[in-house]
């Protein structure tokens, strides 16, 4: 565990701050050369970049504010306020930069008249691409720990905000893991023109939050909970079966049953 | 076996190491293949050359990045990113891309820079009488 990079008096320089910007680089850069490759109009790109990107960063605050609020709305005063805005204290959601960026895309492509599915298939591997760093960084950082094993892979970690002083699950190396050989299994296929155009986002989709529900059973970290469920468990669970449902949908496999249904 | 597996699976074999300053060196050399290689494409002229080997620069750096990142987990000790088979398998793709790049030069390249040169050898303004 490596949380400070480089620290020089009172400068430091976080370690996930800079893997996270180094995914969002590797992230940007996919995104383009995948953009260009299959010919989608990369002018929508130059336009809307920043502000969706705005929006998830923006979203992704209000759900992680909304997520502790015994902590931001204690009290009231001049600190707080500030506190509310200082994204430097690590207080961003993951889901709601999902959320975020998926809402301002779904906006903002509408409003171009883009291909939508097509693009969703290119930001979907590159989003996992740049979750790989994600989680490198935050298994330098010590959060998003695991919870006790006795398996031979199991890492101590020596850090106080980590609970556990026996070994624990390095889940945030499955994580990385499973996203290398998912991003690299959809890259093949949408560049090979393999599979039907919107696929590859509906099973990056479907994968990502199939792994990220087993995941939430290794996690040792606290979170919100409600009745009793940790958050990204509802939150993951929902999404696999929503996109599930979409998913099957396209093959018309619902079909005999609405007919039933309107029987 | 168990032992071999141990050996290269560990996920944090230790400080020690014998050959810091080697892959130091290595990391220093990537580097300056890199930069070295960038200004030997853009000057060269034949066409062929920047084809076959207009990524190398950046490959070099993609590597040196790796290694230095991979050495330097292993110094500080972190767990799976300090493990030898990393290194080990960085190194073994490291090995086969040079090779292949070496393939490319004696086959490849020499083949093509042939036939462009060939090409430009044909009067592109004269009649076929005349050539």
């Amino acid at each position: 565990m490596y949380p400070i990079l480089f620290e020089y008096g009172q400068i430091a320089i976080n370690t996930l701050w800079v893997f996270i910007i180094a995914g969002f680089l590797v992230s940007s850069l996919s995104l383009t050369k995948f953009a260009l490759t299959l010919r989608l109009k990369l002018n929508f790109l130059r336009i809307y970049f920043f502000k969706i990107l705005l929006s998830g960063l923006i979203i992704s605050r209000i759900v992680f504010i909304f997520e502790n609020p015994g902590y931001y709305f204690s009290d009231f005063g001049f600190n707080k306020l500030f506190e509310l805005i200082s994204i430097w204290d690590k207080g961003l959601s993951f889901w709601g930069a999902i959320a975020g960026i998926i809402i301002a895309f779904y906006w903002y492509a509408k409003r171009m008249r883009e291909n939508m599915i097509k693009w969703g298939d290119v930001l979907t591997v590159s989003v996992l691409l740049g979750m790989i760093f994600g989680y490198i960084g935050a298994f330098f950082d010590g959060t998003n720990y695991g919870s006790p094993t006795e398996l031979p892979w199991g890492i101590s970690f020596e850090n106080i905000e980590i609970p556990y002083t026996i070994p624990i699950h390095p889940v945030q190396i499955y994580g990385a893991l499973f996203l290398i050989a998912l991003t690299t299994t959809l890259a093949i296929l949408m560049l090979k023109n393999k599979v039907k155009q919107g696929n590859i986002m509906f099973i990056g989709i479907i994968s990502y939050s199939g792994f990220r529900f087993l995941e939430e059973f290794w996690r040792g970290n606290e979170a919100l909970e409600i009745f009793g469920t940790r958050f990204a468990h509802i939150a993951s669970g929902l999404i696999f079966i929503i996109s599930l449902i979409f998913f099957l949908n396209r093959y018309n496999l619902f079909d005999p049953i609405i007919k039933k249904l309107k029987k | 076996m168990n032992d071999v597996l141990k050996y290269l699976f560990s996920p944090a074999p230790g400080v020690k190491f014998s050959f810091y300053a080697v892959f130091l060196a290595l990391f220093l050399a990537l580097l300056a293949g890199a930069l070295i290689s960038r200004f030997l494409i853009k000057k060269h002229k034949n066409p062929a050359f920047k084809k076959n080997f207009g990524d190398v620069p950046l490959n070099l750096l993609y590597f040196a990045a790796i290694i230095g990142f991979l050495v330097f987990s292993r110094y500080e000790n972190i767990a799976f990113f300090s493990m030898r088979f990393m290194l080990y398998f960085t190194l073994l793709i490291f090995v086969y891309w040079t090779g292949k790049q070496v393939y490319t030069f004696f086959k490849k390249y020499k083949k093509e820079s042939k036939e462009i040169a060939a090409k430009m050898n044909v009067p592109k303004y004269t009649t076929k009488k005349h050539r």
